[in-house]
């Protein structure tokens, strides 16, 4: 597997202040996005392993009664609202992907930064849901849960979602010439999204449906 | 456009200093602290009724705290890349220029090599900090009545201890040692994420500091635990403590993150995973159980957070949570995190092994298959820190079993230890010494895991001086250890100076000695009734402890003789090494000293088995080496 | 180094059985007596045994790892300066195997004693609400409350009565309910051979068969806080007579604030638990 996909770099004496990215041949460069994508998804998928057990666990023990007190539950038409727009946007950027895959750079930029903007829109949702929620943290275990979990889940897509803006920066600023897009970091940030899309599901699943 | 474009000039010295380096960073942060302090004040007082009260407003330090270390990492200029690729700017940034060769030390650098020497020397100073701290709680427990620290600070000296150590050594090994040599051992010309690379090692810089300002705050009392609900009691120092915990581990996460993707995705030609050096096994299984184990401590923590600031209740059991959630939580990272001290040291032996010994590893597939077997086991005996909580009580044999059972793979390393030394011809340089100090101390540590990991004799164990006998033997005795034979063996190939190894050899048998002095008659403490973390004990026990606090002193002073030697080897002296002073066949003693900013010149191709040394081989591991033309 | 290789092995096998000869006995004649809890506590004496057998399994196998290092470091070792190469050995499947079967064994007889002997009394630690190895016959009841810095008794068989000295009839099954009121406690009955996390909010049980009248002590093993090193106690074992005259006097003193104290529960919620701010 890594025999032929490196290349000796240019030999001669090397001059210290070329850009280190010339100096990696770009099989190495997908591959680190390829590998480093799915292990950001396993350290997030224990990132969040934490709020599942802790739903699971307080649930099950109820201590003094005040696990769910009067059944409280979260707003669901807030939290669908979230969890479709992240599937849609996952969903979108998947299209992105097939498009500069068929070189339709037009294509590709459109829908990533549509993607984007239903990313950063479940951001601002999940701010107006915590502006509605009909209880308050101090009420018992599972509004800590679900405080703790929607939180950390907001600030990750927040941060999923600077990440997919950096790479439809680079595809809007080169879209003139299409053969410097780097497609790795479209699929890298689509293969997140993608997790991250599925993570809203898990957390919809538990917090809203449960 | 690269800075070398630009015509160079000598500027005055206001324009050295300004710029993104680490003066930018520590203005930045002071600024960050401040605005976040002002800030919390504005949002909390509102909105807390009993702020008033108790003159504690946790809101104002965690955001100081946060935006310290944004503004801290900013100066450093960790936000440049990110935000010019925000704004759809290539995606170049310059190395800096060799001939400020050593502002490149107190500066963003993503040269792997720096890293490993910043991290050396960082670690280095907060290994010191919480030794110091060890030799006061000993000053104190020097007699069984409060002697010179009164109760609260006596406790607070003992959770920095503990936190420093468990919390910034964690990257002991593979902060200064991998990110140093690992790219050298693969053949790799650096790192696969450079600036993340460069971030781990500043963000625990960042966290040091931040643990150590918890005296400023009234300390916190809950040892290096942080157990609830006492942390939900605390004083403001326990914030200190949350902050310093969740930036260690996002500085693991993305240190394992980093050295994984690297091991996978840039092995020169012909390094199969099955002639990776056994040091990069170690640091492969580390890594994992870094990506893996630090995120649940990151969100625990930030569980912590929210119960001290927003009044969750996840861990008060009057309220719908529970404090076995935290002991549950924690101990989920905190086993996996004594073998990610562990197993680094496990690397460190068996590579180093080979060449003092001069013959071949001995059992190689069964030392890799240990190092992955006690990562895999170590995710399931957490619960064995808690044979006395009462949780899960019927699930102790299961716990019980798997603890030791982790003793097998533990055992593959002690196996290929002892086939490797068998008919060498054993050269006892400083770096062997410090070796064979491992395999003494972690034994005595194994065997005395044995007892705790019994039910019925951890009754009279657990929490007790026994205990803490045990981990100081596994972690000081194992991971401390093999991080002195990793400095006196990789130095001179990261500094390009020889230590003295006169006063290595001093170094090593005055701390061999004294920490068996010290820690052996702790076994004997905990066995007679003294708990963990305590200020005072049964007079009866006053001999032994003076024993043990006169010993640690004396450990202390082999500390003493080790700084002389650095300082003096490397400031002073500044002896040049050989490049391969230790006749390693291993690839990072074939390039120069000092090693060129990108390593090789070519990419070199591995042809042959790893250590070749014994009577009937030797020829070298990779061909051709065209390394430093 | 001109000996021919098998010699070594036998030599390392003949001084690890030597040694193990000589200090195995020792370990278990000599050592296993004075091991804790207690000094060889005869309330413990399940532990002490426990503990014994623990020693004597492992004093064979530190000799064996200690000899050969010891043997190895002597023997292997390189005489002058010259660099000579050892022997190229890099495995040998028969050895490997033998110590995977061997160790597994040893750590599966540990696994299997220790679950049998926690299964006989619970070996005095905190067994959780529902003890597993439960007592059999009569117990004594003894509710241990850990509150910030110290241990408080209620025996709900005397009508709930809260005691700040905890005093024991000879020769009894006790059954001790440990809790807390605010942080995580450890209730250490040392010379008995009890260890039982007091958690709020929670029942964590644990069981002793007292023996002769002695005194013992108490200590918390689980920091609690500013005066964690100073939470400490002593409690008496008396004969029954004594204990009967104990309690009633106990009573007397308890029955003007008996009406005020709550009643005896496995487990007590002060309402509101102390937060930071």
């Amino acid at each position: 597997m890594i025999e032929g996909e490196f290349e000796l770099a240019p030999t001669g004496e090397v001059s210290l202040v070329v850009p280190i990215a010339a100096h990696v041949s770009i099989g190495v460069h997908e591959r680190n996005l390829w590998v480093g994508a799915r292990m950001l998804a396993a350290a997030t998928a224990f990132l969040f392993l934490p709020f599942i057990f802790g739903y699971l666990y307080l649930g099950s023990l109820n201590t003094s009664g005040m696990w769910r007190p009067h059944h409280m539950t979260a707003p669901i038409g807030w939290g669908l609202a979230i969890v479709a727009s992240l599937l849609a946007s996952a969903g979108l950027l998947a299209v992105a992907r097939q498009a500069l895959a068929h070189q339709r750079v037009r294509g590709a930029w459109q829908a990533s930064l549509a993607s984007l903007v239903l990313g950063l829109a479940a951001v601002v949702l999940q701010g107006a849901e915590f502006e509605e929620l009909p209880f308050e943290p101090t009420d018992g275990g599972y509004a800590s849960v679900f405080i703790g979990w929607t939180g950390a889940f907001a600030l990750l897509v927040l941060a999923t979602m600077v990440w997919l803006e950096i790479v439809v920066a680079g595809i809007v600023s080169r879209r003139a010439t299409p053969a410097l897009i780097n497609a790795s970091e479209l699929d890298a940030v689509g293969f997140f999204t993608a997790f991250v899309a599925g993570l809203g599901v898990v957390t919809f699943t538990f917090l809203y449906l449960l | 456009m690269t800075i070398a474009a630009m015509p160079r000039r000598t500027s005055p010295l206001l324009r050295r200093l300004v710029g993104f380096n680490l003066i930018t960073a520590v203005v930045l942060g002071a600024i960050g602290y401040y605005l976040g302090w002002w800030l919390g004040h504005q949002v909390s007082v509102a909105a807390t009724d009993h702020y008033a009260d108790t003159n504690q407003n946790d809101v104002a330090l965690f955001l100081a705290y946060g935006l310290a270390v944004v503004g801290f990492l900013t100066g450093l200029g960790f936000l440049n890349y990110p935000v010019s690729r925000m704004l759809g700017r290539p995606a170049s940034v310059a190395a800096k220029d060799e001939a400020d060769g050593w502002k490149r030390y107190v500066s963003l650098c993503t040269d792997h090599k720096v890293v490993g020497l910043q991290y050396l020397i960082g670690i280095g100073f907060f290994l010191l900090v919480g030794g110091v701290n060890a030799m006061l709680i000993r000053v104190e427990l020097l007699r069984p009545t409060p002697n010179i620290w009164p109760a609260g600070q006596y406790l607070t000296l003992v959770g920095l201890h503990g936190s420093m150590m468990m919390g910034m050594m964690t990257s002991g090994i593979l902060g200064p040692f991998a990110n140093y040599v690992v790219p050298l051992m693969i053949g790799a010309r650096r790192m696969a994420f450079p600036r993340i690379e460069a971030l781990t090692f500043w963000l625990l810089m960042a966290a040091g500091v931040i643990l150590t300002s918890a005296v400023f705050y009234g300390g916190f009392p809950t040892g290096w635990t942080g157990y609830e609900p006492l942390a939900d009691q605390a004083n403001m120092g326990m914030d200190s403590y949350i902050v310093f915990f969740a930036l260690v581990g996002l500085s693991m996460t993305l240190l394992g993150f980093n050295m994984l993707a690297t091991v996978f995705s840039m092995r020169a030609p012909g390094m199969g995973w099955g002639r990776l050096p056994i040091f990069v096994w170690s640091v492969v299984a580390t890594s994992a159980l870094n990506v893996l184990a630090a995120p649940v401590l990151v969100t625990t923590l930030t569980m912590v957070a929210l119960d001290r600031t927003l009044q969750t209740t996840f861990f008060l059991s009057s309220s719908g949570g529970s404090p076995f959630l935290y002991e549950n939580l924690f101990w989920v990272f905190g086993h996996p995190e004594v073998y990610i001290l562990a197993i680094p040291g496990f690397g460190i032996v068996l590579e180093l092994l080979p060449v003092f010994a001069r013959k071949p590893l001995w059992g190689y597939r069964l030392a890799v298959s240990g190092m992955v077997g006690v990562a895999l086991l170590s995710f399931f005996v957490w619960q064995h820190h808690l044979f006395m909580s009462g949780l899960n009580a019927n699930l102790r044999p299961f716990y019980m079993l798997s603890t030791e059972l982790i003793s097998l793979p533990t055992g593959f390393t002690f196996l290929c230890a002892m086939g490797t030394v068998w008919r060498g011809r054993i050269r006892y340089d400083v770096p062997m010494l410090f070796c064979l100090g491992w395999v003494f101390n972690f034994f005595i540590g194994g065997l005395s895991g044995v007892f705790l990991s019994d039910v019925p004799s951890d009754t009279t164990t657990h929490g007790s001086f026994f205990t803490m006998a045990h981990f100081h033997y596994t972690i000081m005795g194992g991971l401390i250890f093999t991080f002195f034979a990793a400095i006196y063996y990789w130095l001179p190939k990261m500094a390009g100076v020889q230590l003295n190894q006169r006063l290595g050899k001093v170094h090593f048998w005055l701390m061999f000695v004294s920490f068996n002095s010290t820690f052996a008659p702790l076994f004997v403490i905990g066995a007679l009734g003294q708990p963990r973390r305590v200020v005072s004990y049964p007079k009866d026990l006053q001999f032994l402890n003076q024993w043990v606090s006169v010993s640690a002193f004396v450990l202390g002073i082999s500390m003493v003789v080790f700084l002389a030697n650095f300082v003096w080897s490397l400031v002073f002296a500044r002896i040049p090494a050989d490049p391969n002073p230790w006749h390693s066949s291993s690839l990072e003693w074939q390039v120069p000293t000092p090693v060129p900013v990108h390593n090789f010149d070519r990419i070199p191709v591995i042809t042959a088995e790893l250590y070749p040394y014994g009577a009937e081989t030797t020829a070298p591991a990779a061909e051709p080496l065209t390394v430093g033309s | 180094m001109s000996s021919s290789p098998p010699r070594h092995g036998r030599r390392i096998a003949l001084y690890t059985i030597i040694a193990s000869l000589i200090t195995t006995p020792l370990a278990a004649l000599v050592l296993g007596p004075h091991l804790p809890p207690g000094h060889g506590s005869r309330e413990a004496a399940a532990q002490v045994t426990d503990n014994t057998v623990l020693t004597v399994v492992m004093t064979p196998i530190a000799c064996l790892v200690l000899v050969y290092f010891a043997y190895a470091a002597i023997v292997f070792r390189q005489r002058g300066t010259e660099i000579e190469e050892g022997a190229t050995t890099r495995g040998h499947a028969g050895i490997q195997t033998a110590w995977i079967v061997s160790t597994t064994a040893i750590v599966l007889f540990l696994a299997g004693y220790g679950t049998w002997a926690l299964l006989q009394t619970g070996s005095g630690s905190g067994q959780g609400p529902v003890p597993m190895a439960s007592a059999d016959g009569a117990v004594l009841p003894v509710q241990v409350i850990g509150q910030q810095w110290e241990f408080t008794y209620r025996y709900p068989t005397y009508g709930g009565l809260e005691t700040s000295t905890l005093v024991l009839p000879a020769h009894t099954q006790v059954e001790f309910h440990v809790t807390s009121l605010d942080a995580i406690h450890s209730f250490w009955a040392y010379d008995l051979g009890v260890k039982a996390d007091a958690n709020p909010g929670a029942d964590n049980v644990a069981i002793v068969r007292t023996g002769d009248a002695r005194s013992f002590d108490v200590r918390c093993a689980e920091v609690c806080g500013l005066w964690h090193g100073y939470m400490a106690d002593t409690g008496q074992v008396v004969d029954s007579a004594s204990f009967a005259t104990w309690v009633a006097g106990q009573r007397k003193a308890f029955a003007p604030i008996a009406g005020s104290m709550p009643p005896y529960r496995p487990t007590y919620q002060p309402d509101p638990q102390r937060r930071a701010g």
